[in-house]
């Protein structure tokens, strides 16, 4: 428990979760005048406050870019509701960004698409006779042991 | 005109199979065990043990079609009986010592023998260093988008046929699929400029 006046080095501790706004109020709070009275911590915090600003913007920007992919992503597979569809067309017509990225997303089905027909095209699989004939032995078995179990 | 079964669509086929139409059983079987074999094949399973985990795959949808409810459910049902398949053997195999098998069977003549990649002649036609790339890509994905996007692109299923099949909602498999789909172009950014 930190009595009466904050430290710079309590400060130093303290600063972390001041800014990610993990602290009770009371100690919020003198962490507050502590920073306003003393230049020297005041312009630390500055520079961490602005470091994590920037990297949360980084985070949801990356977020923002991976949400668009998504939903161009969708759209390619013709899984967006009509009025989606409707939008995304619409961007589509204003950005050669969003044009250049839809269409490396169909390059990239297509390159699979035709890959994975290729190379299962001449497999011969036969198995359908074997499996209803493992069936039908199953069940013919299952009878025998019903038959015995009653006997 | 002969009545031919092979007429019939899948979900007809099922509703026969259900009512205990072996003709109907086996024509699904047929349609079905390219896309088992295939999706097992990019699931990464043993080229030596896909052909089995295949023939159990698909002796479980012949002995179990008649609990299933609604035919259109059909391919999210068959991927839940190929990923459970896939993982049981997987486990089966971590725990299992090998066995040697006593029954007096011909060695020299297997039931079924595991398609050879090399004879056949669709080799020539496919660039094989695309093909194995895109194995490889596949091959490095997490499980979950490996499976979203095998049955997205290989089977065509729907986000929703998908999402049943896993056991997941459909902004999950949106997510799933596109994460696959950024790794795949970054790893296959060679093949797609």
């Amino acid at each position: 428990m930190l009595k009466g006046n904050l430290t710079c080095e309590d400060i130093s501790r303290l600063l972390l979760p001041y800014i990610d706004d993990k602290l009770s109020e009371n100690k919020r709070n003198r962490v507050a005048i502590h920073l306003r009275n003393c230049p020297f911590c005041m312009e630390k915090y500055r520079i961490i406050k602005s470091l994590f600003d920037k990297i949360q913007q980084r985070n949801i920007q990356r977020a923002k870019k991976f949400q668009q992919y998504a939903l161009l992503s969708a759209y390619c597979d013709n899984e967006v509701s009509d009025t989606m569809k409707d939008n995304i067309e619409a961007s589509l017509a204003l950005s050669c960004d969003l044009v250049e990225r839809t269409h490396k997303i169909n390059t990239l089905k297509k390159l699979l698409n035709t890959t994975f027909e290729k190379q299962f095209e001449y497999i011969e699989l036969n198995l359908e006779k074997s499996i209803i004939k493992r069936l039908e032995d199953e069940k013919l078995i299952n009878k025998i042991k019903k038959l015995f179990k009653r006997n | 005109m002969k009545y031919s079964i092979k007429n019939n669509n899948l979900n007809e086929l099922i509703e026969l199979a259900k009512k205990g139409d072996m003709e109907a059983l086996e024509e699904i079987i047929k349609r079905q065990q390219k896309t088992v074999f295939a999706t097992l094949y990019y699931l990464n399973a043993k080229p030596d043990e896909i052909m089995d985990i295949t023939q159990e795959i698909l002796f479980k949808v012949a002995k179990n079609i008649k609990k299933l409810k609604n035919p259109r459910t059909f391919k999210s049902w068959l991927n839940q009986i190929i990923i459970n398949q896939f993982y049981d053997t997987l486990r089966k195999k971590q725990k299992s010592v090998k066995k040697v098998c006593l029954d007096n069977q011909d060695e020299n003549k297997p039931n079924f023998e595991a398609p050879d990649f090399a004879s056949n002649p669709y080799q020539k036609a496919v660039d094989k260093e695309l093909e194995f790339a895109i194995k490889n890509s596949i091959y490095k994905l997490p499980d979950p988008f490996k499976a979203a996007i095998i049955m997205r692109e290989l089977q065509g299923l729907s986000y929703e046929e998908i999402a049943q099949a896993t056991n997941s909602n459909i902004g999950t498999v949106k997510s799933r699929i596109a994460r696959a789909r950024l790794k795949l172009q970054e790893y296959l950014k060679p093949y797609l400029s």
